[in-house]
């Protein structure tokens, strides 16, 4: 038999073996294995991550314990509104996301792609309501550093007023950059999928990226209750 | 490639459910507490952890696929977090506890945040 009658015909000569489908790459038996283990690496990235904003959550924890009235003061000076805007918007991306994921799964490039920027516009509405907050609380002197209006008249309690606003800035701030990285991504895939470089058969960077941006998403889940709902009902008993 | 997929009628009730999660934990946030009921404080923000943990396990099962992936999908998805709940426990076991020793430096650091005096807390 002949070996080059049993090649496939393919378009991408680097990632094809023979007797490979396109897309399968040489040292994988098959699409499933690729796919697992694409999968297993990225989670694997995502675990860093974890560690990432789980050290930054626990300091946060230690200060709260210890400074919790401080902390309510601080907390309560934050739009708990904007807050939950934001975290229905987020949401709202996630779901979008998923949608990209599942086009993908039917092989439907211009879904993919629709979901795609759908996702990105909802991602650019978190970050412009996000920069909003940031220039309000500017106005208010709530900045440390740059520019900080005392909260409280003992100066010692201020302080840990001011750590509250480190540590807003520092998450929220991570969290944004994250955003902002995934939205690159998802133009870069939203292209391919424009560009039909995905089939029904293989779509795992949409996949991949919508493991990404999912993640961002559980961070913000976290960090709305952390930060915005320390004890709002506090502000109606001055 | 057969492989098993969620419907999109199961992604509108996962984000319905977490919409309907985060529109507990703000209105349960708002309950007014009067300050001395520390503990029913300390029940609600608990709470409201809680019901972030359920939302991202949502997240995480249904839209990040984890629900319909192989075993080690979910060992490397569900180790990251196990040893963050750890680092939790322990830290806050450390920090929550050093108070129950008289004297210890620390409980002036809390009690200063509350206007109580070291001295009240040990007559308590």
């Amino acid at each position: 038999m002949s070996q080059i009658a049993s090649q496939p015909e393919h378009h991408d000569p680097g990632a094809v073996g023979a007797g490979h489908t396109p897309h399968v790459a040489h040292h994988f038996s098959d699409m499933a294995q690729q796919k697992e283990s694409a999968t297993l690496g990225m989670w694997l990235f995502l675990a860093t991550e974890v560690m990432l904003f789980g050290a930054i959550f626990a300091c946060y924890t230690v200060y709260r314990y210890q400074y919790y009235h401080e902390f309510v003061t601080a907390s309560n000076h934050l739009w708990v509104s904007l807050g939950t805007i934001n975290t229905v918007i987020l949401l709202g991306s996630s779901f979008a996301m998923a949608m990209a994921v599942h086009s993908g799964h039917d092989g439907d490039s211009k879904k993919i792609t629709l979901y795609l920027l759908l996702t990105i516009l909802l991602g650019l509405t978190f970050v412009a309501i996000k920069f909003t907050e940031y220039v309000i609380d500017y106005k208010e002197g709530l900045i440390p550093v740059l520019k900080w209006e005392p909260r409280l008249a003992d100066p010692h309690q201020d302080q840990h007023v001011k750590l509250f606003f480190v540590f807003y800035f520092i998450m929220t701030g991570l969290h944004a950059l994250h955003m902002v990285a995934g939205m690159g991504v998802l133009a870069v895939i939203a292209w391919l999928a424009h560009r039909r470089k995905f089939t029904s058969q293989w779509y795992t960077p949409v996949e991949m990226a919508g493991l990404y941006w999912h993640f961002v998403d559980v961070v913000w889940v976290f960090l709305f209750p952390t930060l915005y709902l320390v004890n709002p009902a506090l502000r109606f008993h001055h | 490639m057969s492989e098993a997929t969620v419907s999109v009628r199961t992604y509108v009730y996962v984000l319905g459910g977490l919409l309907l999660l985060l529109f507990l934990t703000v209105g349960l946030a708002f309950i007014p507490v009067r300050p001395e009921h520390e503990r029913l404080r300390d029940l609600l923000t608990f709470v409201g952890f809680s019901i972030a943990g359920t939302k991202a396990v949502l997240i995480i099962l249904w839209f990040m696929h984890v629900k319909i992936s192989t075993p080690l999908t979910w060992i490397f998805s569900s180790a990251a977090f196990v040893w963050l709940i750890i680092m939790f426990a322990l830290t806050l076991s450390d920090y929550t506890t050093r108070d129950h020793i008289r004297g210890y430096p620390t409980q002036h650091l809390k009690y200063q945040a509350t206007g109580q005096s070291t001295q009240d807390y040990r007559e308590r």
